[in-house]
């Protein structure tokens, strides 16, 4: 059994936790003046930028080398959406939906996280 | 990677809300606040201005209230004689607080707090779930 997918799976997780502050700091900010929503950077870019076989991050210096973690806010998205009058471009629907789409996306994740897991146990626990 | 940031962004966006929601109680109470004396200034009517402000610690995008100023309308006069703020033509200049904007801004602030509301229960649901992975 290859490890590959638990790497693929924590890196999925962690890609989705940094989506969700990005999406919560562009609901919070929806009524200040100019203010322009940053886009969430596609999952596949993500691991591009780390180097494409989920290498170990590298959050803080005392960490063990290894990659700088790359945030998906990346690149600043113009939404198409409404404009209001001063400025701010955020759409709330249009966020809405994004932050469903990632609850969906981590439930999704972490279910086969544990199904996995669960695989595990069972080939662990049958030479045993 | 931290998942409670997602929780103390969105916080810092009902709170800034629920300061707007304050002032436009106080402009809702003093929508007829005048002066005492003759051709005394009314209540001013307060605004709000968000900002967004960078976290040092943790470069999470929080939302605070930035300033909290006056509204420079012009104050509607109202003609009423019997007021001890009525100039000698008999005009009490009321309030420059309009009902309706303020009503509008109300749900406005109610719609972006229970957006941000919604935005927590899904962080939690999702720390929730990346906790079960430990069971």
């Amino acid at each position: 059994m290859s490890l590959s997918l638990m790497q693929t799976a924590s890196a999925r997780l962690g890609y989705l936790s940094d989506a969700q502050n990005l999406l919560a700091g562009n609901l919070a900010n929806i009524d200040t003046p100019g203010y322009q929503p940053a886009g969430v950077l596609p999952f596949a870019d993500y691991l591009n930028n780390t180097g494409g076989q989920v290498p170990m991050l590298q959050d803080d210096p005392s960490d063990l080398p290894g990659v700088a973690a790359a945030s998906p806010a990346a690149n600043p998205v113009s939404a198409a959406g409404e404009h209001s009058l001063d400025g701010n471009a955020v759409s709330l629907d249009q966020q809405l939906v994004a932050i469903a789409k990632n609850s969906a996306d981590q439930q999704f994740t972490a279910n086969l996280y544990q199904t996995y897991m669960g695989m595990f146990k069972t080939a662990l626990g049958s030479t045993g | 990677m931290d998942m409670t940031n997602a929780l103390t962004i969105s916080a810092a966006g009902m709170d800034a809300q629920s300061t707007r929601l304050q002032v436009i109680a106080e402009n809702l109470a003093n929508v007829d606040t005048t002066g005492t004396t003759p051709g005394a200034a009314p209540y001013q009517r307060q605004t709000v201005t968000f900002s967004d402000q960078m976290d040092q610690a943790t470069g999470a995008p929080l939302v605070g209230v930035s300033d909290i100023g006056t509204d420079p309308a012009p104050d509607p006069l109202k003609y009423d004689p019997a007021n001890p703020a009525a100039d000698k033509q008999g005009y009490v200049k009321m309030p420059n607080v309009n009902e309706m904007v303020e009503i509008m801004d109300m749900q406005q602030a109610e719609r972006s707090y229970s957006a941000n509301l919604s935005v927590m229960q899904a962080s939690r649901s999702m720390l929730d779930r990346t906790l079960a992975l430990l069971q």
